[in-house]
């Protein structure tokens, strides 16, 4: 074999790691995700409604003009649950949960969920706390498990006119990605915490005591 | 030194076309889609836990909020039916029937798949705003010269138009056998 034939060979051999390499690392190293394209529309722990997409204008050109979009970034799953409620009614709608990159965990439309809109997004570390939520927001929320700590809910409403988009930009800025999560009271301890415990007079010591389960 | 000549023209190759490859790779398959309907692309994005690093890839190369499998599928056409690249100068008939969906939506877009200005601020008609056939069969014509009937004015360079179908079947496989997506004809070009 000639001296050329093999260092082409080499080459192309090369060629074919970096390439796998690009394709595989790229994910990880891309910088254009989704969350951070949500920068600057404050849309951290509350709804914010996207300005809809503009001749000329490359940011959220992705979006469908003829929609209205509300989106809301959430950080900390692992901590605690994270509880969207929204009224929407009157046109085609949907809600979704993204993970940062913009892949799509979870959806629903009007016709598959229930009104009010009711989701409850729970984390890989949320277990221990879903036994903790109140049976009854168990039973109103659709329990939405997804294997992230962060994430964004989307929510889409069909604006089939230019002159919906007030009426359809309030509904969309009432919807709450906060909502609050009844917690079962932490039951007292059985057994009375001896006095040289450093815990203050008065503090729960719930972190030593098994959650219960919620009967049902 | 003819080793190190050897080593460094073999890292050359390596480098430029190992580049070169998985950057065009990852342009196709962020344009193209999965499956296509004659000259139309389904964009559908990336499920969760997809395998196919390629789709991971091109995934994280565009911004997108991707429709769900309860939302419905985006397709993009940046060909006419006989496979001929969109071009601004010329005037384009989308022809349909009714699409298997609640509701659907076409955008036309420049080709750097931005939003074009006009007067009338129109940039696409929907299911349930645009003037159809006796018989339910729609056309859609995309021009920059004023059309007859519906009509998406369009204005500077390129063209890409983009299908989105609203809780579809097509999401959870259930795609009827014959699913036809409307036909993109060439008119006269300036």
């Amino acid at each position: 074999m000639s001296g050329a034939l093999r260092i082409v060979l080499a080459g192309l051999l090369g060629a074919v790691i970096v390439h796998l390499v690009v394709i595989l690392l790229f994910p990880a190293i891309a910088s254009n995700d989704v969350w951070r394209a949500m920068d600057g529309q404050g849309a951290d722990g509350r709804f914010a409604v996207l300005p809809q997409p503009e001749a000329g204008v490359a940011e959220r050109a992705y979006l469908d003009p003829m929609m209205v979009h509300a989106v809301c970034r959430f950080d900390g799953l692992g901590q605690a649950p994270v509880r969207v409620v929204a009224v929407l009614e009157g046109v085609f709608w949907s809600a979704a949960v993204f993970d940062r990159r913009g892949r799509n965990l979870f959806s629903v439309n009007d016709r598959t969920a229930a009104a009010p809109l009711d989701l409850l997004i729970v984390g890989p570390a949320d277990l221990s706390m879903l036994q903790r939520i109140a049976a009854a927001v168990l039973e109103e929320s659709v329990v939405v498990d997804v294997a992230i700590d962060s994430g964004l809910v989307v929510l889409r409403a069909f604006a089939g006119d230019p002159t919906m988009l007030p009426e359809l930009r309030t509904m969309l800025a009432a919807a709450d990605c906060n909502a609050p999560i009844d917690l079962t009271p932490v039951p007292e301890p059985v057994v009375t915490v001896p006095a040289e415990a450093d815990a203050p007079p008065g503090a729960t010591p719930e972190a030593s005591v098994p959650a219960p389960m919620v009967p049902g | 030194m003819r080793p190190f000549r050897d080593l460094a023209i073999a890292v050359a190759i390596a480098v430029t076309i190992g580049l070169a490859s998985a950057a065009i790779a990852i342009n196709q398959r962020a344009n193209a889609g999965a499956a296509s309907f004659g000259p139309w692309g389904a964009r559908t994005g990336v499920a969760a836990g997809q395998a196919d690093p390629y789709a991971r890839a091109a995934a994280a190369a565009t911004v997108d909020l991707p429709l769900g499998t309860a939302e419905g599928l985006t397709f993009a056409a940046d060909t006419d039916s006989n496979g001929r690249a969109l071009d601004a100068a010329c005037v384009y008939t989308v022809r349909g029937r009714a699409l298997p969906a609640r509701l659907w939506t076409l955008t036309a877009y420049d080709g750097a798949g931005l939003l074009t200005a006009n007067p009338s601020a129109r940039n696409g008609f929907h299911s349930r705003n645009l003037v159809r056939a006796a018989d339910g069969s729609f056309a859609i014509a995309v021009a920059a010269t004023p059309q007859e009937g519906n009509w998406i004015p369009i204005s500077g360079d390129g063209l890409l138009l983009v299908l989105r179908l609203y809780d579809t079947p097509l999401t959870t496989g259930l795609a009827p056998a014959d699913l036809a997506l409307p036909a993109i004809e060439r008119g006269a070009c300036r």
